[in-house]
């Protein structure tokens, strides 16, 4: 692999090959004069993924620009591991596939091909048909909500998704989210600590800003008329005392919860049932937040929902084809939100 | 509670099965929860495990339970009491066929309701799972329940780790949940005529092809089946058969609307009629209203779609952690055996006959009916009285279960 090709693909196996070949001693890219500038460039790569969820390109006219470029990849993994927040991780992890993204659209097939099956990803070529297996399909489109990404809107045959080069790539590019995530954070020695110690406390500033400004604009006071439709439906049956199936309560209930009620908060609000029930609503209710299973239950998302038959009639917000979660709902209501980024 | 006579006399069959079967083990059956409800105790009993085959086997002795089930999934520690401490590691898929899941049903006969489930189970293998899902024939297993209706399991590793989002992905394949008729029926532009050079563009909806799979495969195999039956029919016979679909639909469809859609696809000479164009020109635009258009996929998606109900309380497939009748185990609310079978074996699988344990016997047994009660089990024919009556031990459990009769003694 030359390396053009290594430092725009960074974390392919050749990339590392390279560097193995050619002599790079990792140990001593935090501490050489001679790597500053692969330094200095890791961290901007991380202050970009964190600012603008985006790495930027740099032109790389000499093979010296190239192997900064590709040399600032490993140490900015160094400085995210440093860090230690899993927030940070992912926002890096998105930034760093997008980045891999935006190169792979432009290359030819049979290389993207190559790069999906490095990540384990099985690509049939078949004539002009690109095809996936159909649960290799489901795991990597998890993410993408949109109706044209259900598995019941592919062409699906004997248990393969046909798909196309673009669509190849989006795949690719959220199996790369979920390496880079997996991998990080690596262990860190000393050296990286001191090497990066203004760095990390920089960042590690910026994240809770970032961390309590999320908070604040998610959350807040609970405000009723930011909630979705089918919530408020539930809300409305249960204090009239109408009969609500189990999931209906468990999805309220949850939904309450993770806007930050409390158990006695939540049974306040139910208690105008007419048939309301003190001592089971308050064992249903504690189950749920995990005041007595353990786990903190969070409320279903909208394809759950509707599977449920819980879906009460959806607004043109719930219609919106980003609108996968009644807590997107309720964080986007009433906001000038930005809709999460998809293609 | 001390168990009355009805508990003690199906607690003492119930026993003698556990002791004389040999149990048909889940796959990784010590990574697997087991949970069980009693005859004598009014609670479930969950988070068992078993890493022994014979340690199961002498639970069930010993405890003579009225229900068996295990978990669809395995994990690290199956005993632990709370589901993080359990460490999940995977879960079969799983297809809950009970009536409850199946139109139709309501007010059906018992034994009409599990052959009207039985049709939905080969629909499902067939035409989802072994047709576009692709998966390997001895991947598949289906379990009669013993109850209201089957299960159908597949064992494939590629389906282990899929999350319950994955997995309901696949509930709403087989259900025709989601269907984006815009996709089905994709649009194209084309240039309809040039008018002082500056073309007209228009778009039209095209037919889905068949070798396109999928979904589009199926609507277009749907349409082309009911534009035949339609040909073939008098155009009374045909209107009536529209009327029909849309009845059994969730809305109704006017009766002038039908017949707007019968007259767009026949009226006409031949050659030229809407049904013409839609086969020869591959075109989806031969109705006059949109209204019809609309109707008519509407008609095509309910004949394609089946019966199965994307909505259910209890979603199996999409449940990872929940538990599922132990195939060789009773059911405690009709006496009949959890029997597990391979496809080509469903057709000719009748519950009345193979479901009854072979441990029940033929020794007398004096019941007391509630009501007349007409069944055939085993291939025998009984018609009861009201009241007392002697019948063979297999059907006093079968009646009894069913609490269509007491134990009398």
């Amino acid at each position: 692999m030359d390396v053009k090709l290594a430092a725009k693909y960074p974390f392919l196996k050749g990339a590392s090959a390279y560097l193995r070949e050619t002599g790079v001693d990792l140990s001593k890219l935090t501490t050489s004069v001679a790597y500053e500038r692969a330094r200095f460039m890791g961290k901007e790569r991380v202050m970009e993924a964190l600012e603008n969820g985006m790495i930027e390109d740099h032109p790389m006219a000499s093979e010296v620009d190239a192997n900064n470029e590709l040399l600032s990849y490993p140490v900015a993994r160094m400085i995210v591991s440093a860090v230690t927040d899993q927030m940070l991780v992912t926002r890096y992890a998105i930034a760093e596939a997008k980045k891999a993204d935006k190169h792979l659209r432009g290359e030819e097939f049979t290389f993207i091909k190559s790069v999906a099956e490095e990540l384990g990803l099985n690509v049939s070529v078949d004539e002009d048909t690109i095809s996936v297996d159909f649960t290799d399909f489901l795991r990597f489109s998890a993410a993408m909500r949109s109706k044209d990404w259900k598995l019941i809107n592919q062409r699906l045959q004997d248990g393969r998704v046909i798909v196309t080069k673009q669509r190849l790539v989006r795949l690719i590019q959220q199996m790369l989210t979920e390496k880079i995530s997996s991998e990080l954070p690596l262990a860190v020695n000393d050296d990286i600590m001191n090497a990066f110690s203004q760095d990390i406390t920089v960042i590690s500033k910026i994240m809770e800003e970032k961390r309590a400004e999320f908070k604040a604009r998610s959350m807040g006071k609970v405000s009723i008329i930011r909630f979705p439709p089918c919530m408020k439906k539930l809300l409305t049956m249960i204090q009239s005392g109408e009969n609500v199936p189990h999931t209906g309560r468990f999805a309220l209930v949850s939904f309450l919860h993770t806007l930050g009620m409390n158990s006695d908060e939540v049974l306040e609000t139910f208690s105008s049932a007419p048939d309301f029930d003190e001592s089971k609503s308050r064992y249903q209710i504690q189950h749920i937040t995990g005041e007595i299973s353990g786990t903190e239950y969070t409320p279903p998302e909208c394809s759950t929902m509707k599977s449920y038959g819980i879906c009460f009639d959806p607004d043109s917000l719930c219609k919106k084809d980003w609108m996968a979660h009644p807590l997107t709902y309720y964080r986007s209501k009433g906001k000038r939100f930005k809709p999460p980024s998809r293609k | 509670m001390p168990p009355d006579a009805n508990k003690r006399f199906l607690m003492t069959a119930f026993s003698r099965h556990y002791r004389d079967v040999s149990i048909a083990m889940p796959d990784r059956f010590a990574r697997r929860e087991f949970g069980f409800m009693f005859f004598d105790r009014d609670y479930v009993m969950r988070h068992l495990g078993f890493a022994k085959r014979a340690e199961l086997k002498n639970y069930l002795v010993d405890n003579v339970p009225s229900h068996a089930y295990y978990s669809c999934a395995y994990y690290e520690k199956p005993n632990a009491p709370t589901m993080p401490e359990k460490k999940w590691l995977g879960a079969d898929l799983i297809f809950d066929l009970d009536a409850d899941h199946v139109e139709g049903t309501k007010g059906m006969t018992y034994e009409n309701m599990l052959k009207r489930v039985k049709e939905e189970v080969i629909r499902l293998m067939d035409e989802f799972l072994l047709g576009d899902l692709g998966f390997d024939y001895d991947s598949l297993k289906v379990v009669f329940s013993g109850g209201r209706g089957y299960h159908v399991h597949i064992n494939d590793p590629r389906v282990f780790r899929l999350s319950s989002h994955e997995r309901r992905e696949i509930v709403d394949y087989v259900t025709g949940t989601d269907l984006d008729i815009d996709w089905i029926f994709p649009e194209t532009s084309f240039e309809m005529a040039r008018f002082k050079d500056r073309p007209s563009i228009a778009r039209k909806r095209t037919m889905p092809k068949l070798e396109d799979g999928g979904w589009r495969r199926r609507m277009r195999r749907g349409i082309d089946e009911l534009l035949k039956e339609l040909e073939d029919a008098d155009e009374t016979t045909a209107k009536g058969v529209l009327a029909k679909i849309s009845e059994e639909g969730p809305k109704e469809i006017g009766v002038k609307t039908l017949e707007g859609v019968y007259d767009d696809l026949f009226k006409g000479s031949q050659g030229k009629r809407g049904v013409d164009r839609m086969r020869d020109d591959d075109t989806f635009e031969v109705f006059s209203e949109k209204r019809r258009a609309d109707a008519f996929i509407s008609i095509v998606e309910m004949r394609v779609k089946g019966r199965m109900k994307g909505e259910t309380d209890e979603p199996v497939t999409s449940d990872i952690k929940r538990l599922i009748r132990l195939p060789s185990s009773l059911h405690g609310k009709t006496g009949f055996e959890v029997i597990p079978m391979k496809r080509d074996d469903v057709e000719d699988f009748d519950p009345f006959i193979s479901a009854v344990s072979a441990t029940f016997g033929e020794e007398p047994v004096r019941v007391s009916c509630k009501e007349p009660v007409e069944m055939s089990l085993k291939e025998r024919k009984f018609t009861l009285d009201e009241g007392q009556n002697t019948v063979p031990e297999y059907a006093a459990i079968y009646l009894i279960c069913r609490k269509l009769a007491t134990f009398d003694f």
